[in-house]
């Protein structure tokens, strides 16, 4: 878990051009939009496309509980590995 | 006939357009290195070429971050007048905008890769004037222009037009090489570049710019039109005439 949060700063890092910036600014229960590290909605849907390229994940943007999957790294996590088990089945 | 002493047009049967501003102020970039000691035109600045890539340190990170080539051109040109004559109405002219963007997108689409969301948000023509109206959050209005047959003399047509309600505009155009699937079609620039200039009403305190259309039947294209005008700005250069193929713009800066 906590090598998939690293990975996942990494890829927030580097997919939202995040200049100066490091891994370790990033805390695995803060939140990621809004008052936290400030992202936005166009944000959210980058992070989206990178994380299906990366982790091949299905995302259902119909779903309730994007907002909260998406709330902070830790939540990420939980999300990914959740996916990854169903894709597994 | 007179619209606010800014544009006549029709005069005398000629079928000539004639535009008359005071220049208040001009910024300007290119990814070029551009002279270290010219005879520039007056009251204006040329931004540093750092490295071919426009500066764009006064913006936050978050703002900065998602700035294409262009786009921190064009900002940063924009900025700079703003931060010298305050907000104004704005008129932004690109003749492709962000070709290179929108050109990688399609060849993605192609190779059925997922759209980049940020890309296809900037890839929009008024992308660059909205982020630049966020930059200095400003409630007034802008208009962004595209390519057409006048080149970036459209800008200034929209400008006067614009004068009519407004004692100033800023007008920025902005330019980038196609990409190279592009150029077997059209002229294009070979260098990105932004020019931001400050427009009042005729007749103000400042050096006058006199624009003057005529019907032209060239077979230029208008695709050098705004580096032209640039290179005129850093040798010096007082006036021009500018073939654009259906049109002939000749333009000129009086000191008085």
């Amino acid at each position: 878990m906590e090598n998939l949060e690293a990975e996942l700063k990494q890829l927030i890092i580097d997919t939202l051009e995040l200049e100066g910036i490091s891994a370790a600014d990033i805390l695995s229960e803060a939140p990621l939009f809004g008052a936290g590290l400030g992202l936005d909605s166009i944000d959210a849907l980058e992070l989206g496309v990178a994380l299906k390229k990366k982790y091949q994940i299905h995302i259902d943007t119909d779903s309730v509980e994007l907002v909260s999957y998406f709330a902070s790294v830790e939540n990420l996590a939980g999300f990914v590995i959740s996916q990854q088990k169903k894709n597994s089945l | 006939m007179d619209l606010s002493g800014n544009m006549q047009c029709s005069e005398a049967g000629s079928q000539a357009i004639r535009l008359f501003f005071t220049l208040g102020r001009w910024c300007l970039w290119q990814s070029a290195t551009a002279p270290s000691q010219g005879d520039f035109w007056p009251d204006g600045e040329v931004l540093p070429c750092n490295e071919g890539c426009a500066d764009v340190g006064f913006l936050p990170m978050m703002q900065r971050r998602r700035l294409s080539p262009l786009a921190r051109a064009a900002s940063a040109v924009a900025w700079h007048c703003w931060r010298k004559c305050g907000d104004m109405p704005a008129v932004f002219f690109s003749s492709h905008g962000e070709s290179q963007y929108y050109f990688e997108m399609l060849h993605g689409i192609a190779e059925r890769e997922e759209a980049s969301p940020s890309r296809f948000s900037l890839c929009v023509h008024n992308a660059i004037a909205g982020l630049s109206s966020l930059h200095r959050a400003s409630f007034l209005p802008y208009v962004s222009l595209a390519g057409g047959t006048e080149g970036i003399f459209a800008a200034f047509l929209e400008a006067a037009g614009q004068l009519l309600d407004t004692p100033r505009v800023l007008v920025v155009c902005y330019g980038q090489a196609l990409p190279e699937t592009y150029r077997a079609y059209l002229a294009t620039a070979d260098s990105t570049w932004a020019l931001a200039m400050v427009l009042a009403r005729a007749g103000g305190p400042g050096r006058q710019l006199r624009l003057v259309r005529r019907p032209g039947n060239s077979q230029a294209v208008a695709a050098g039109d705004g580096q032209s005008l640039v290179q005129a700005i850093l040798d010096g250069r007082r006036s021009s005439p500018c073939p654009l193929g259906r049109s002939l713009w000749l333009w000129s800066l009086d000191d008085a």
